[in-house]
């Protein structure tokens, strides 16, 4: 590991504290990135995965807040930041595309307005001709077919995938070295998807960007993410190289999330494999292993402790008792269930 | 075909808007003429991508929305054409099951309400027997019976659906539209729901027509399946010959596009995607409605509409290259 971390998330806790409890969001989760990566997260809702990324920017709404841990954005502590700073990072270092293109823009605004207002945030000193330019030059970046004459448009005057582009567009103006996703392509169509996916892509190679991929598409995250991060209960399940997760799956709900996929190329006529149950609630989440109570193969131990992450290789980590070197692998099949 | 059919639906077109007395506004043809038919027992699947008219197809089949021309024979009568009085028989046997889980149940009734609000529509029973009906509909579902007092808050996306699907099966329907059932849901759920409905499908021998832009969870579902752009059918095929050999240039381009989650093929895959935006069914392009985006174009493209037309056995493309 000689390349230095442009993220790293040490034991970050997020709870949103309600009126009928505290949600325990995210408990406990731990990562690094390095430059020019594109990171997959996947999870199903309520997994913890969004909230986890809005934490990294502080961007929480109220009811939620940071319990514990840490968060270095190249070193520095994002936590411990001035609003100024904090600022500053948003601006310069970070981009943001959400899920919903609709709700994200402003619906009263021109495109070509909030594009150059994003543009003069991050360059104060530049000219509003200049600023215009530029906004032009990323719509065409982002393939946005008229570049030119959309400037003048209203976000409701356009497509999901005109959109998208757009929030897009804004994301990149300023060069930033980390671009987080959250779901940007579960509103589009398939073929709009794949376009999106491909601008990502290129945008990666050509500016090294890192990139988090926020997604609940195994499919998407087969295509597009070097990284995979397995999230469930608001914490991290499953970490590995894409080949890793797809084709050493480690942990049992990686398994049964792949298995509940009907397979596009061979048509065989029994039922799909589906877990049983639902995600556990997170107001008063299990002692043990978030996913015991839906897992076929759960042992006692898993009800009572929750299972530490066990190394596989140098890149590949799960939380899982059935990887416990100790555990005897022969007795595998019998869950308590 | 040998089998009658149970369905079929025969030039189908819904337009909305127009009229205006001094000016005359454009119509969106939102389904413009497709044909196919169901046979008793089969899941037909319909895809497509948004605005290509899936939903109001659907919506238009049910007599959700009166068909601006066409008829629909089910059973062996136009349902298209009958009044509000006689379509109330068919309207029994013929249910839906709607996308969203959460804004298709009636936030401030209970379960028992919802589920039993068809049977108070149709008079099917007495009210001393509501109980027992919605008991074994949600039992069929897989949901408590304990769980009728409940309002629909009370439980997840999943559930919700079942209520949904419980509310479809209480009056016993023939035939059940689905629309989108599954897309809100989180994957691990998609599966359970998928299989339960066909469960129920050989349980009570149910005739499903299953809507979706999910193409591989309708390949899984249904034997035959009509791929939808821009108000048209461009290709009726068996569901695995269409994912083997699809012959349409969109579909082509749509299977192209689904993700595979395996990395190592999804490496090999063609780096080919359609490009453009779908056109708007308010001014669709003048001939086939692919032909801008289509990699094939010919002259004659722009021009003519395509008819559907059957290219090898129970396969059907509209397209010129064929």
């Amino acid at each position: 590991m000689c390349a230095k971390k442009l993220l790293e998330v040490n034991n970050l806790r997020t709870s949103f504290f309600t009126f009928s409890g505290e949600v325990q969001a995210v408990r406990n989760i731990s990562f690094s990135l390095t430059h020019g990566e594109i990171v997959g997260i996947v999870g199903e809702s309520g997994s913890g995965k969004s909230v986890a990324f809005l934490s990294v920017i502080r961007l929480l709404q109220d009811p939620g807040k940071i319990v514990g841990g840490e968060i270095l954005f190249e070193g520095e502590d994002v936590l411990g930041m001035s609003n100024v700073k904090l600022r500053r990072l948003r601006n310069n270092q970070i981009g943001m595309v959400f899920q919903e293109p609709m709700t994200s823009l402003n619906p009263t605004i021109r495109v070509g307005t909030q594009i150059t207002e994003r543009i003069r945030a991050f360059n104060m000193g530049i000219g509003k001709r200049q600023a215009r330019d530029q906004a032009e030059k990323l719509l065409e970046m982002v393939k946005l077919p008229g570049a030119k004459s959309h400037l003048e448009s209203y976000p409701w005057e356009m497509s999901g995938g005109m959109r998208q582009r757009v929030m897009f567009a804004i994301a990149i103006a300023c060069n930033p070295k980390l671009l987080i996703a959250d779901e940007p392509t579960t509103a589009l169509d398939v073929t709009i998807q794949n376009q999106i996916l491909k601008l990502l892509r290129n945008f990666r190679s050509e500016t090294n960007t890192s990139i988090i991929l926020i997604t609940h598409d195994l499919g998407v995250v087969a295509e597009t993410c070097e990284q995979v991060i397995v999230m469930y209960g608001g914490m991290i399940m499953e970490e590995g190289l894409v080949d890793e997760i797809f084709y050493e799956t480690a942990h049992q709900y990686t398994i049964g999330l792949k298995q509940s996929i009907p397979d596009i190329n061979n048509m065989g006529g029994d039922r799909l494999f589906s877990i049983a149950g639902s995600p556990p609630s997170l107001i008063d989440p299990p002692k043990g292993c978030p996913f015991c109570a839906r897992c076929d193969k759960a042992m006692k131990v898993c009800l009572e402790h929750c299972p530490p992450y066990f190394q596989l290789s140098s890149t590949h980590r799960s939380m899982c008792w059935l990887l416990d070197p100790d555990f005897p692998s022969h007795l595998a099949k019998e869950g308590i269930k | 075909m040998s089998q009658q059919s149970f369905i079929e639906v025969n030039h189908l077109k819904k337009y909305f808007g127009g009229g205006g007395i001094l000016t005359k506004k454009p119509f969106i043809k939102a389904v413009d003429d497709i044909s196919f038919s169901i046979t008793k027992g089969e899941t037909f699947g319909l895809v497509g991508e948004s605005g290509c008219g899936k939903s109001t197809a659907a919506r238009t089949i049910v007599r959700l929305y009166n068909p601006t021309s066409g008829s629909v024979i089910f059973d062996g009568t136009d349902i298209a054409k009958l009044g509000e009085k006689e379509l109330k028989p068919y309207r029994r046997r013929i249910q839906m099951i709607f996308q969203d889980p959460y804004a298709s149940l009636d936030p401030r009734m209970t379960v028992k309400n919802i589920v039993a609000e068809p049977l108070t529509t149709h008079n099917i029973c007495a009210k001393s027997e509501y109980e027992d009906r919605v008991a074994q509909c949600l039992r069929m579902v897989g949901l408590e019976p304990g769980h009728m007092e409940k309002y629909p808050h009370e439980f997840s996306g999943g559930q919700r659906q079942r209520i949904g699907i419980a509310r479809a099966l209480i009056t016993r329907p023939d035939f059940i539209i689905c629309d989108e059932p599954i897309s809100a849901l989180d994957v691990s759920i998609q599966a359970q729901v998928v299989n339960m409905l066909q469960s129920l499908q050989e349980q009570l021998g149910l005739t499903y027509c299953f809507i979706a832009h999910d193409l591989a969870m309708v390949k899984y579902i249904s034997k035959r399946m009509g791929v939808m752009y821009v108000g048209q059918l461009v290709e009726v095929s068996p569901s695995d010959e269409l994912y083997r050999a699809p012959l349409h240039p969109y579909t082509i381009g749509l299977m192209r596009a689904i993700p595979i989650a395996d990395p190592r093929l999804a490496k090999l895959k063609q780096e080919v995607s359609i490009e453009g935006e779908i056109p708007s069914p308010f001014n669709p392009p003048s001939g086939c409605r692919f032909s801008p985006r289509c990699p094939k174009c010919m002259d004659i493209c722009k021009e003519i509409i395509p008819v559907l037309k059957e290219v090898s056995p129970n396969r059907f493309v509209a397209c010129h290259l064929f």
